[in-house]
């Protein structure tokens, strides 16, 4: 498929009034566009939309290993307190990371200088892909946190002509930083959207999940993504989303983490059960949807790991119009780019 | 607002009237995240809060930083979940001693709106929006008596304060029905480092203590019908009986 119908990146983030909407309607197997603000009309009484209102964190922290200069990605928080982490060899955000040095192999109890006080002490090793390690903070609390924000730096876009501010890579309605990179399809709901969903009569509900990383620099490493990763159910949304389902009303997920969160509920507990736990649910082409009935998310490359998850809503004959159809109207693709809306 | 079920931000929080709410607010249950730029005094004034049996959090950052807002609000959120209540009382008088306008350079003047106004905005924008999705906020604004009345001297400090009341306002006005409240307040003359560094020979006996006007700004907080949404409260105004019943003064 890539190269039939290859979507070019945002070089700069789409500013909200220019972000644009595709509607991949998957009744009727047709395909409108709209400016993204028409999304509301798109929207009826009695959805439940659900947003993920994780932070996004400055992820990234250079550090040294003895003489060897290398950078720390965090992957995602465990329950335990340790952070699932990669390590990357030296180079910079402009660099691909395949192509970047391979890191040094570390071991249990190895540790890592990330400057200014803060160290990460490796605890476990992944047994398969040296690069994937547990680490613990020193110092941990309050004094991690302050440390993290005056030293980590958000993760990059290599497409992008500039570095973005950790500002900038934020959903409007972020709150606990749990997101390692930014949950990109909430980005284009600007709080006056958020009220016009509201306004049409949609419920808008939150949940927290902690997107991972999109790329690790390894082949076979990137082969499993996305890692498991953490979500929390609010007792709210588990009752309102398990009330909509009951009353047959539309459940609407934006973006691949929420629906990721839902899913991978229902099926570990066989109900939405609120509360913290982790997902390793894969989605795919063959996956039966129990609780997502449509799904707001960028437009996405076929050769995104993204794209499969599509699957799950569209059958490939669909997507792959839609494919074109962005193509020949411009669309941009990625993270900061234009929306698809699969409902 | 119950103040027992609050995450609360306070900017200014080392010393002063941001301290004495930071401590007021935790009196009565908030968790607390104080904001200063010097990580000492704020660590004491976190600690004695923790000391008194308080959840207290210490946050070091200038709010006049331009990537400030995201850095504040992430650490914050980490430290304590979604933030329920911000109190934007971080302010800068411009100018020491004070000086007229015609003496005031640009660099002072753009000083006081960056921590005073532009402070209060970047933080206010971090933070909203999950204050709107779950339909539950309170937005405080300290201000001045400067704001509404014009005193020679006080420029910087008058223009800085007089546009965050507008600012206080205008949040209001487009978070209407959302169930998040914006509202500004006075707290009128107190013995603080501010007051004796703009008005050096005033006598303290005469001023208010900053624990007695941060029981009254919790009140507000605590009692919409106090300070509802778009209003400009003065702190001396707000019933007495309330405030004592509150205070430690």
């Amino acid at each position: 498929m890539r190269g039939a119908a290859h979507l070019p990146a945002a070089a700069e983030p789409r500013s909200p009034d220019a972000q644009r909407l595709l509607h991949v309607d998957l009744v009727e197997r047709r395909l409108t566009h709209h400016a993204f603000d028409a999304l509301a009309s798109l929207a009826r009484p009695g959805d439940a939309w659900v947003l993920n209102d994780a932070a996004t964190l400055p992820a990234s922290l250079a550090g040294t290993v003895g003489e060897r200069s290398v950078e720390l990605r965090l992957a995602g928080r465990r329950a335990s307190g340790r952070w699932r982490a990669i390590l990357f060899g030296e180079g910079s955000w402009r660099d691909d990371t395949d192509a970047r040095p391979p890191p040094p192999a570390l071991a249990p109890g190895d540790g890592i200088d990330l400057g200014a006080g803060l160290s990460a002490v490796v605890t476990a090793v992944d047994a398969r892909a040296a690069r994937l390690l547990e680490v613990r903070f020193e110092p941990a609390g309050d004094a991690f946190w302050r440390a993290l924000y005056a030293l980590g730096r958000p993760i990059q876009y290599r497409y992008l002509r500039r570095a973005l501010t950790l500002g900038e890579l934020q959903t409007a309605f972020a709150a606990r930083p749990w997101a390692v990179e930014l949950p990109s399809a909430g980005r284009p709901l600007t709080a006056a959207r958020v009220a016009a969903l509201r306004a049409a009569g949609a419920e808008v509900h939150t949940l927290t999940h902690a997107a991972g990383p999109s790329a690790t620099g390894d082949a076979t490493l990137d082969a499993r993504l996305p890692l498991p990763e953490r979500y929390e159910l609010s007792e709210a949304t588990a009752r309102a989303v398990g009330d909509a389902l009951d009353a047959g009303r539309r459940v609407v997920a934006v973006g691949t983490s929420v629906t990721r969160a839902l899913e991978g509920a229902v099926r570990r507990h066989g109900r939405l059960r609120p509360g913290v736990d982790e997902t390793d649910l894969r989605i795919g082409p063959t996956t039966e949807r129990r609780v997502v009935d449509a799904l707001l998310t960028g437009a996405h490359d076929p050769s995104s790991s993204h794209h499969a998850l599509l699957r799950a809503f569209a059958p490939a004959e669909l997507l792959r119009r839609a494919l074109g159809e962005s193509r020949r109207r411009g669309y941009l693709a990625h993270e900061l780019g234009d929306s698809w809306f699969l409902a | 607002m119950e103040l027992s079920k609050t995450n609360a931000l306070i900017t200014g929080a080392s010393r002063g009237l941001g301290r004495a709410l930071a401590e007021a607010l935790a009196e009565r249950g908030a968790r607390v995240v104080l904001v200063a730029r010097e990580a000492a005094p704020l660590e004491a004034a976190a600690e004695a809060i923790r000391a008194a049996g308080g959840d207290a959090h210490a946050l070091p950052a200038d709010v006049a930083a331009a990537d400030a807002g995201a850095r504040i609000a992430g650490t914050a959120h980490a430290m304590v979940g979604s933030l329920d209540l911000v109190v934007h009382n971080a302010s800068t008088l411009g100018p020491v001693p004070l000086r007229p306008l015609s003496e005031t350079s640009d660099a002072e003047l753009e000083r006081a709106l960056a921590v005073n106004l532009v402070g209060a905005f970047r933080i206010t924008r971090a933070v909203v929006g999950q204050m709107v999705t779950r339909g539950r906020g309170t937005l405080v604004h300290v201000s001045s008596d400067a704001a509404v009345e014009p005193h020679p001297t006080w420029g910087a400090y008058a223009v800085s304060k007089a546009a965050l009341d507008h600012l206080a306002a205008v949040w209001a006005a487009e978070l209407r029905g959302t169930g998040v409240r914006s509202f500004a307040v006075d707290p009128g003359e107190m013995d603080t480092a501010m007051h004796a560094a703009a008005i050096p020979d005033a006598d303290p006996a005469a001023l208010e203590r900053p624990a007695a006007v941060a029981a009254r700004i919790a009140r507000l907080i605590e009692d919409p019908s106090l300070a509802p949404s778009g209003a400009r409260v003065e702190a001396a105004r707000v019933p007495a009986a309330e405030a004592v019943a509150g205070g430690r003064a």
